[in-house]
């Protein structure tokens, strides 16, 4: 349906408004985050499978372990290097991630991931804690997707739901088969690690 | 006002419009990301797209990433009608001192 007469002034107007929409940008930067989130994944796991015996997956960690520390520089650099992206991305789109802003988000986002795991730990047990960690952040995801606390685009917040559905049945299926060791951390590295660089990719290539 | 003397008819006109302006801009989009930005249906969006292609204004591409996708771009014939539509506007909001 064509519509009505349009002034110029209205015209020039409505060309400025769409003009002004930086979404591919926004899809880049949001599949940007997926990759950056599946590498601090992948290198979690990875680091736990190249320093630690298996036997050290069957029970609880020592937090004093070297191992245990190299995992931590994972996410702590994840957080780093998604805000400062996000503040790249404030250049050209209003995102509303200052440096503080974006460090208590992220940092939010590791504290209920945890404190979600560790309330699946009694029911796991810490054999297949990762798994539980799987279920714990397929559930963070699905309330990321419906709650949109960073404003994601359409396209993102169906990653975001996708992805959550791949941790959440990953981890699921893991413990319904009774996996440890590093099966189980195997398992959760392809839905928490693989699956994100996946996703981001396609975002960062498809937006 | 309505001004539309001398102004392609096919770009003045809401949707098509911003459909040029929103490829003048990002050099390409996909057939779901201009969906989005635009706020349309897919079968309008598709209608005016196939105007706009058949017109020579813009060129479709099918991508295959994960899965098949159309992607649009401006032809360089399309970007020289869109900045002359942009001209005109301007020239005529000028001439008629509405800011």
């Amino acid at each position: 349906m064509e519509a009505g007469p349009l002034s110029p002034p209205d015209a020039l107007r409505g060309l400025a408004e769409i003009a002004n929409r930086d979404d591919a940008l926004k899809a880049r930067t949001e599949g940007l985050t997926w990759v950056l989130w599946g590498f601090v994944n992948l290198g979690v796991a990875m680091t736990y499978l190249a320093l630690l015996p298996e036997e050290a997956f069957l029970g609880a960690p020592d937090l004093a372990s070297p191992a245990v520390l190299l995992v931590g520089l994972y996410p702590l650099t994840g957080i780093l290097a998604t805000v400062g992206l996000w503040r790249s991305a404030a250049l050209s789109f209003p995102t509303g991630m200052s440096f503080r802003r974006g460090l208590l988000f992220f940092t939010a986002f590791l504290v209920i991931v945890t404190v979600l795991s560790l309330g699946f730990l009694p029911f796991v047990g810490w054999e297949q804690g990762v798994l539980g960690k799987s279920v714990a952040v397929g559930l963070f995801l699905l309330g990321f997707g419906a709650l949109n606390p960073l404003g994601f685009t359409r396209s993102g917040r169906g990653s975001a739901f996708a992805l959550g559905a791949i941790a959440l049945l990953g981890g699921a299926a893991g413990l319904a088969a009774g996996l440890t060791g590093t099966a189980s951390v195997l398992l959760a590295t392809g839905t928490l690690g693989w699956a994100w660089v996946a996703v981001g990719l396609w975002a960062l290539y498809h937006g | 006002m309505t001004g539309d003397a001398d102004l392609d008819p096919l770009l003045h006109q809401p949707v098509r419009g911003r459909i040029m302006a929103y490829l003048y801009r990002n050099r390409q989009a996909r057939f779901a990301l201009l969906r989005d930005a635009l706020d349309v249906t897919p079968g309008n969006l598709q209608g005016h797209l196939a105007k706009l292609e058949s017109a020579g204004y813009v060129t479709s591409s099918r991508v295959l990433l994960a899965m098949f996708e159309t992607h649009y771009a401006l032809t360089p014939q399309g970007a020289e009608a869109f900045r002359a539509y942009v001209a005109r506007l301007r020239a005529l909001i000028e001439e008629s001192g509405v800011d």
